[in-house]
C-alpha cells in the first residue's frame, strides 16, 4: 500500500470517526453539569447585563407588543408579566420578588431554563420554560415540554445534517453551508397569565425551512392543577359554539384565502383542536398553515367568545 | 474575594469551552467505549473533575490539552474499571465481536478503534482531533519520542492490517 492510499484511508477513518452520531442527551446533560458549577451562558450573562440596568425590565413588556386595557384586572396581569420576565433574567431578582407579600404566589409560576450551543453548522437557541407549581399536573407538563424540546433538536439536527450531506454533494462547500449560519431556536409566548390560568405556546423553528416550525400550545388552570380544556370554558357544547363562531367569522372575511369545505376547508373542531386563551380568557382556536387556508394565510386564529 | 473572581472566570471559561466542543468530547469518549451511556457519563465525568479542578487552570493555551488529557483519562479508568467489575458481560462480548466483523464502510476506522489503548489514544488525536506531537506528549503525559514511537508503531500496524484486507 503506497503512503498516498494509506491517507487516503486515514483521511476516510476520520470521516467515519466524524459520523458518529451524537445523542440528543449530550446537550442537556452538559448544559445541566456546566449550570451546576454555575456556569451562565453568553446568553444568561446578557440578561444579567441588562438587569443591572433596571430600566430595562419594563423595555421587556414593549419589546412583547402587548396591548393590555385599562381595567385594574388587565393591570394586574401586566404587573405579573413584568415581574415574570425580571424573573426569568435572574435568579436573585427572582428570591427578591417571592419576599414581596401579595406578589410571591403568581411571579413563582413562570422560569425558563436556556441555554445555546453552535457546533459549526448552526446555532441552537433554546428557551425552555418551567412551570413552578406544585402538583402532578404541571410536573406533566414540564416533562412534555422537556420531551418535545429534547425531540424537536434530535429532529433538527437530523434535518440540518441531511440538508448539509446533500448540499455538499451538490458541490457545496463546508466554507459555504457554515456562511449560511443556520439557527435553531426553540422559545415560547405566555398568552394568559393570571393566578388562575396560565396559557403558553410552545414554539419550535429552524430558519432555514419553514416547514419545520411546531407549535404546542399548553393550557393551566394553576388553581386545581389540572389541563383546561375548550369544554371547560365553553361549555357542553363547545363543539357546536366554536364550529358557529368560526363559520361566522369565515363568511366575513372577504380575503378569499379560505378554503370550501370542498376544498378541504373548516368543517369542525374536535377536542384535540389546539388553542389558546387570550388576555380577555376567551380561547383563540389556531390551525395549521394550509390546514383550512391558502398558505398566504398563515395560521388562522379564531377568538370564540363565551 | 480575588480568588472567587477568579475561580468563577476559570468555570466560565470551561464552560465556554465545553458547550463549543462537547460533540468532539463525545466521539473520543464513544471510540473508547462504544457506547451511548457509557461514553455520556465519560463526558460528564470529565466535565465535573476539570471544574472541580479549575484552579489548575492557569493558561488558556493549555485548555485543550489540559481537558483531553482529563477525559483520555476517564475514558481509560472507565474501561479498567468495567473490565475489573465485569470481565464477561455479554454486551461487552458482542462489542469485541463487533470489532472482528466490521462492516466493510468502517473497516479503517473499525481497525483503529481495535489498536491497544495507548496507540489508539495518538493515533485518534493525532489524525481524528489533528493535534501537534508535542500537544498529544502534554496530553498522555509522555515524552514526545514515547508518542513518537506509539503513533509510528500504531499506524505500522494500520498499514499491514489493511494490506492484508487488500490482498483477500
Amino acid at each position: 500500500m503506497t503512503e498516498d492510499d494509506f491517507r487516503k484511508e486515514m483521511e476516510m477513518a476520520k470521516q467515519n470517526y466524524e459520523q458518529i452520531e451524537i445523542p440528543k442527551e449530550l446537550g442537556e446533560m452538559v448544559a445541566k453539569t456546566l449550570d451546576k458549577y454555575g456556569y451562565e451562558t453568553r446568553e444568561e450573562q446578557e440578561r444579567k447585563e441588562e438587569t443591572a440596568k433596571r430600566g430595562k425590565v419594563i423595555q421587556m413588556r414593549e419589546r412583547k407588543k402587548r396591548s393590555f386595557g385599562k381595567t385594574a384586572g388587565i393591570a394586574a396581569a401586566c404587573a405579573v408579566f413584568c415581574f415574570t420576565a425580571g424573573l426569568n433574567i435572574s435568579p436573585a431578582f427572582a428570591e427578591e420578588v417571592s419576599k414581596v407579600p401579595g406578589l410571591s404566589a403568581v411571579s413563582k409560576v413562570l422560569t425558563f431554563r436556556s441555554y445555546s450551543f453552535s457546533d459549526g453548522d448552526k446555532t441552537i437557541d433554546v428557551n425552555v420554560p418551567q412551570v413552578q407549581a406544585d402538583g402532578d399536573y404541571t410536573e406533566q407538563v414540564n416533562e412534555e415540554i422537556q420531551r418535545i424540546v429534547s425531540d424537536y433538536q434530535t429532529r433538527a439536527n437530523a434535518d440540518i445534517a441531511a440538508y448539509k450531506e446533500a448540499f455538499l454533494a451538490t458541490g457545496g462547500t463546508e466554507e459555504e453551508f457554515a456562511a449560511k449560519d443556520i439557527q435553531v431556536k426553540v422559545d415560547y409566548d405566555v398568552k394568559c397569565e393570571t393566578e388562575e390560568i396560565l396559557s403558553l405556546v410552545l414554539t419550535g423553528w429552524e430558519d432555514w425551512n419553514a416547514s419545520t416550525a411546531v407549535m404546542e400550545y399548553y393550557n393551566i388552570s394553576l388553581a386545581d392543577d389540572s389541563e383546561i380544556t375548550l369544554e371547560d370554558l365553553l361549555g357542553e357544547n363547545y363543539i357546536q359554539t366554536a364550529n358557529e363562531q368560526i363559520q361566522e367569522q369565515i363568511a366575513a372575511d372577504d380575503s378569499g384565502l379560505f378554503f370550501t369545505p370542498e376544498e378541504g376547508g373548516f368543517t369542525t373542531i374536535t377536542e384535540d383542536t389546539n388553542f389558546y386563551i387570550n388576555q380577555a380568557g376567551n380561547p383563540v382556536i389556531v390551525f395549521q398553515k394550509y390546514e383550512i387556508a391558502a398558505g398566504a394565510a398563515g395560521m388562522p386564529e379564531f377568538e370564540i367568545v363565551k | 474575594m480575588e480568588q472567587e473572581r477568579k475561580s468563577r472566570e476559570a468555570v466560565q471559561r470551561i464552560g465556554d469551552y465545553v458547550s463549543e466542543n462537547q460533540e468532539r468530547f463525545y466521539r473520543l469518549a464513544f471510540s473508547y467505549v462504544r457506547e451511548q451511556q457509557a461514553a455520556l457519563d465519560i463526558v460528564q465525568n470529565a466535565i465535573v473533575k476539570a471544574l472541580e479542578h479549575s484552579e489548575q487552570l492557569r493558561q488558556t493555551e493549555y485548555m485543550k490539552t489540559w481537558f483531553y488529557r482529563i477525559l483520555v483519562n476517564e475514558s481509560l479508568n472507565y474501561i479498567k474499571k468495567a473490565q475489573r467489575e465485569e470481565p464477561r458481560e455479554p454486551e461487552q462480548m458482542a462489542r469485541l465481536a463487533e470489532t472482528e466483523a466490521p462492516e466493510e464502510s468502517e473497516e479503517i476506522h473499525e481497525m483503529v478503534l481495535g489498536l491497544p489503548e495507548e496507540m489508539k489514544t495518538v493515533v485518534m488525536l493525532r489524525f481524528y482531533e489533528d493535534m501537534k506531537l508535542e500537544d498529544i506528549a502534554r496530553v498522555t503525559g509522555e515524552n514526545l519520542s514515547k508518542v513518537k514511537y506509539r503513533l509510528y508503531t500504531g499506524l505500522e500496524k494500520l498499514r499491514k492490517a489493511m494490506g492484508k484486507e487488500a490482498a483477500t
